[in-house]
């Protein structure tokens, strides 16, 4: 009699040699992370998604006809202001209901007894934004030594985080409408939230699908600072085999790689790493990311690597 | 993702890749298929990450996560009834009955669902709660579909072939 376990094994017998894709996963793994990560911020932004709707309805259940109040997980604009460890929360409200607002969201206990509470400003249409950080998590002056983003100069935010996306989103579609691609998709740009917690700047990601005569393209922007904990598509460009770095005339650092992301998938990156501390990856990929993402519906390279490190280079994308 | 949290991944999945791979390939019966709901199942993982790095084991995770793929798979549009010149190796045509078939052959006969069952019982070791908590059923299923697929494996295999542990 044999165990079944031992048979399994014995199957195994004729295995071959693994495939050597980790750099073909972890690539697939950014971009299924940053389209996660975007949706999520997108429907923060809204409002009346899933995530928020599930903080305000039970606030507004114990108080009904009180004034409506928007919760949501977006990063602080003030860096400085932003808590050193566990979530901060932006709280939007009434002067009038905020205080009462304040009190029913800590009572929700998402952010324990003893909050951290700052007034940020009060926007154009009158209500009072509240950053609000979790139990344990002390918000930060802004010249602590402790609050200062690790490495870089200092960073100030000059614009709205839905400002910044806006005008993102614009220049890209105006830099692809340029090159008469047909834009098919357009994932709005995003406020991404991997540095939340940490009181670094936060970065924006956003792309565009393009239809082409074979099937579909993306073309994709992300803007970084060199302070957000977000990784470098690049990463030791040493040791990528289809990586080249160059420094450009006003010091800044241009990385181009190419890699393979999945059968018959390829991605070309252009990063540009300027003085001022601002990370540019430009990214096109010979498939959809959007609707048509899945369908196999392949398409040539989209633009050439000229006009991709020309995206990474165009001093309109930042924040 | 942090590069501290990448790293890690990087760890996790150069370590338990070859672990994976041969669970996956005791689900499908192909290498190359094999590799696919890897590759499937990492990417998935490396979207979770962070999450999963620092509140639970990973590996069971990893595993949970690639026998649901294994299930997925055939959902897929573009993976329904293609016309292929050769089958794979589970798709082999079923053996006159009076011929004891292998394990290979066994196991490419039962339903995807029981040989989930089975590899999450008897080669991963779970228990009959996480098998059911991986495969999304109750436990009563699960002891019915390991009770049916081990019959139909000593059907086909014969009665002294197989034993478990349990």
């Amino acid at each position: 009699m044999t165990d079944i376990k031992d048979q399994f094994a014995r199957l195994l017998a004729d295995e071959p040699d693994a495939p050597n894709d980790l750099e073909r996963i972890v690539v697939a793994g950014r971009r299924a992370r940053r389209r996660r990560t975007a949706a999520l911020a997108v429907a923060g932004t809204a409002g009346a998604a899933g995530l928020t709707a599930a903080v305000v309805v039970p606030v507004l259940a114990s108080g009904g006809g009180e004034p409506s109040i928007s919760l949501g997980t977006q990063p602080s604009p003030t860096p400085s202001t932003s808590a050193s460890a566990g979530k901060c929360y932006l709280i939007s409200a009434p002067p009038k209901a905020a205080k009462l607002t304040l009190q029913r969201f800590i009572r929700s206990g998402k952010v324990g007894e003893h909050a951290t509470i700052n007034q940020l400003r009060a926007q154009k249409n009158g209500r009072t934004i509240l950053e609000v950080c979790a139990e344990g998590a002390s918000a930060q002056q802004p010249n602590d030594d402790t609050s200062a983003p690790p490495a870089g100069p200092p960073y100030h935010y000059t614009e709205q985080p839905d400002a910044i996306a806006s005008r993102l989103a614009a220049h890209l579609h105006n830099r692809v409408t340029h090159w008469s691609l047909d834009i098919s998709y357009s994932r709005p740009f995003a406020q991404e939230s991997a540095s939340l917690d940490k009181g670094h700047p936060t970065y924006y990601d956003g792309n565009v699908d393009v239809h082409e005569t074979q099937g579909y393209g993306d073309i994709g922007v992300q803007v970084m600072h060199e302070t957000t904990e977000q990784v470098a598509f690049t990463g030791d460009c040493t040791a990528d085999e289809n990586c080249a770095e160059t420094t450009l005339a006003d010091g800044s650092v241009l990385r181009t790689g190419q890699v393979k992301a999945g059968p018959g998938d390829t991605v070309v990156t252009a990063e540009v790493h300027r003085p001022d501390g601002t990370v540019v990856q430009a990214q096109m990929s010979n498939y959809p990311f959007g609707p048509e993402a899945g369908t196999q519906a392949h398409g040539e390279q989209p633009l050439s690597l000229d006009q991709l490190v020309s995206l990474a280079e165009d001093e309109h994308f930042t924040f | 993702m942090s590069a501290a949290d990448e790293s890690a991944f990087r760890g996790f999945a150069v370590t338990r890749r070859p672990s994976l791979r041969r669970t996956a390939f005791l689900l499908c019966g192909d290498w190359h298929q094999a590799d696919d709901l890897v590759q499937t199942a990492l990417v998935k993982l490396y979207v979770a990450w962070p999450r999963i790095h620092s509140s639970e084991a990973p590996d069971g995770y990893a595993h949970r996560t690639l026998v649901r793929c294994f299930l997925d798979e055939r959902r897929r549009p573009w993976r329904r009834e293609s016309p292929v010149e050769a089958v794979d190796d589970f798709g082999t045509a079923v053996r006159p009955t009076e011929d004891l078939l292998d394990l290979r052959e066994a196991l490419a006969q039962l339903p995807r669902r029981q040989r989930a069952t089975l590899l999450m019982r008897f080669w991963l070791d779970a228990s009959v709660a996480q098998t059911a908590d991986a495969l999304g059923c109750s436990e009563g299923t699960v002891k019915s579909q390991t009770a049916r697929a081990m019959t139909t494996l000593r059907a086909l295999l014969g009665d002294q072939a197989l034993v478990t542990k349990e």
